[in-house]
């Protein structure tokens, strides 16, 4: 090697002067330049941030990020600057882009609480009862999916919890971070309404971001609101062992595992929803029972003679019969007896839900 | 051509556009002092937030007329600080008569990185000549300009009407090739290897 050239000279002599000049600034709030009169594309501020790359973009995410933000914090009960200035946003995007599409959709529908819990789905009319299918417990809403306390979700979350650990682990997580995240996690599953558990501090840096985590909340986190201290610290750690990784890189593997628990959960009680009686208990299927009994007492009556094959089947035996050919059942004779403006009043003349299950017009005012 | 209608709605500031002809101009003098000459005071001030300069520079000015001269920047960026920084330096062929100034990159902390703080030495290396534009022969020249990011360094001799506003740190780069296309001095761009301390070290 040969000595410095004159230009790599003065490189070096402006890499130190560029350091001095960082450094000096460390702590202190940047201002924004004035405007420029005639050179470049002019200035742009939005949020009280400067636009200076990609503009259509910035602007656009300037605009809605802000607009996302409040909605959440309205939504969650929080601060709105708090969520703005101590959330990890660019790891989000970054999980959210690395996502696939339908996994893209389903955690801005759960984040913005279109998901199909019983509480939606009632208050769209495609259920009657609102209960989780998996305890019975009314009202199922989103906190509910993810902690249920029916002892099979009590098994997937455990196991779910394992494997999260196992990948903090293997993702050379902050050592004294990893068994506190995980307690936290598992504490708020097991009761979201309870006291954060105890822990022993190993370092005031740590207790400062577990802290700032707790002010979002659990329910943030498993969203993939995690706290920018938290990803600071585990940035430090990774310098510490002389790790190539990225703290942000992390923040943003941990936020898709955190989604995958999400996920997880949420199909674990669709398939319990699907796959049992579940569903038709929801929708109603005792009601109608009830109903197909009346209708049967009530018989043809007025009905024209086609129906009467429909009165020839025992009634025991006719509600023996499948979810599905009880609603045929149902559907056939009390279209026939709306058609002929025979009166009732029961639940399906009065409740749009019921009507919907079974397929009947809905009911126009 | 049909005009289109555009809503944009949210907090959003402009402060420079057709349509608003009261920009908010910049406050700086109108000449400034460097070393033993006065000279047109920089368009953009953050550039030389730092600014230092050798007793004298006229030696630089001459140089910069003959073509000898050389301009050098590099950066700082320190990801977890959200901070970054450039400087600058204007040096005549032998290094006796210099100007030197930096300072810290303006912007989004997620819109940072080493390479906008490459572009903001590069800015500061234009806005430099500039200063010294009424001093320079009032012909095409050229002046060398280092600097070890090769991405950057493309930028600088762009057409302007190649320029896209979907780039990134596209601010910079606009006013980079606006400040030149203002001066006869042209960049002539060099790559030099960056962080050589270790070779200087070495030897």
């Amino acid at each position: 090697m040969g000595p410095l050239t004159f230009v790599e000279h003065l490189n070096v002599r402006m890499d130190k002067l560029a350091k001095t000049l960082a450094i000096r600034s460390f702590g202190i709030p940047q201002s924004i330049p004035p405007a420029v009169l005639c050179i470049g594309l002019g200035q742009a501020i939005i949020q009280g941030s400067l636009v200076t790359s990609t503009f259509q973009k910035s602007l656009s995410y300037g605009i809605h990020h802000h607009a996302m933000v409040e909605y959440v914090a309205n939504k969650w009960e929080l601060d709105v600057n708090t969520l703005q200035h101590t959330v990890s946003w660019p790891s989000i995007a970054k999980a959210h882009k690395q996502g696939s599409f339908p996994f893209q959709k389903f955690i801005s529908k759960w984040i913005s609480e279109d998901t199909a819990t019983g509480i939606v789905l009632k208050l769209r009319k495609k259920r009657v009862h609102d209960n989780c299918p998996r305890c019975n417990a009314p009202h199922e809403h989103l906190v509910h999916i993810l902690t249920c306390p029916h002892p099979e979700v009590r098994t997937i979350t455990a196991d779910l919890l394992v494997e999260l650990e196992a990948w903090l682990t293997q993702e050379d997580t902050y050592p004294s971070l990893t068994p506190i995240l995980v307690a936290s996690i598992r504490s708020w599953l097991l009761d979201p309404y309870e006291d954060e558990p105890n822990f022993l501090w190993p370092s005031p840096h740590l207790r400062k971001a577990i802290i700032a985590q707790q002010q979002l909340g659990w329910y943030a986190f498993l969203m993939g609101f995690i706290a920018t201290p938290i990803v600071s610290l585990q940035n430090s750690y990774y310098k510490k062992i002389d790790s190539k990784k990225k703290g942000t890189t992390w923040a943003t593997r941990l936020i898709m595992k955190c989604w995958n628990l999400v996920y997880h959960l949420w199909t674990h009680c669709n398939s319990v929803l699907h796959e049992t009686q579940a569903l038709d208990a929801l929708s109603g299927v005792n009601t109608l029972r009830n109903w197909i009994i009346a209708e049967y007492a009530l018989g043809q009556g007025s009905l024209h003679r086609v129906y009467s094959r429909y009165f020839s089947v025992r009634l025991e035996t006719l509600l023996q019969k499948h979810t599905d050919q009880l609603k045929q059942w149902f559907l056939v004779i009390r279209s026939g007896r709306e058609a002929i403006h025979v009166s009732t009043t029961d639940p399906f003349t009065t409740n749009a839900s019921l009507r919907n299950w079974i397929g009947l017009p809905p009911i126009y005012k | 051509m049909p005009l289109l209608r555009a809503t944009v709605e949210g907090n959003v500031e402009t402060l420079n556009s057709s349509a608003q002809q009261s920009v908010r101009v910049d406050t700086a003098l109108e000449s400034i002092q460097l070393g033993d000459l006065q000279t047109i005071a920089p368009a953009i001030t953050w550039v030389i937030e730092h600014l230092h300069t050798s007793p004298s520079i006229q030696h630089l000015v001459n140089d910069i007329a003959n073509e000898t001269a050389v301009a050098v920047c590099d950066r700082s960026y320190f990801e977890i600080h959200g901070i970054g920084s450039s400087a600058w330096i204007h040096s005549s062929a032998d290094g006796s008569s210099w100007i030197e100034g930096g300072g810290i990159v303006p912007g989004p902390i997620s819109d940072l990185n080493s390479y906008r703080c490459e572009l903001g030495g590069l800015l500061g290396i234009g806005i430099g000549t500039a200063c010294l534009k009424n001093l320079c022969p009032a012909r095409r020249h050229y002046m060398l300009t280092a600097c070890d990011n090769l991405e950057a360094l493309r930028k600088i001799t762009l057409a302007r009407t190649k320029v896209k506003t979907s780039w990134k740190s596209v601010d910079f780069i606009s006013q980079i090739l606006d400040v030149w296309s203002q001066q006869h001095c042209q960049p002539s761009p060099q790559h030099v290897y960056g962080h050589q301390d270790d070779k200087a070290w070495a030897h």
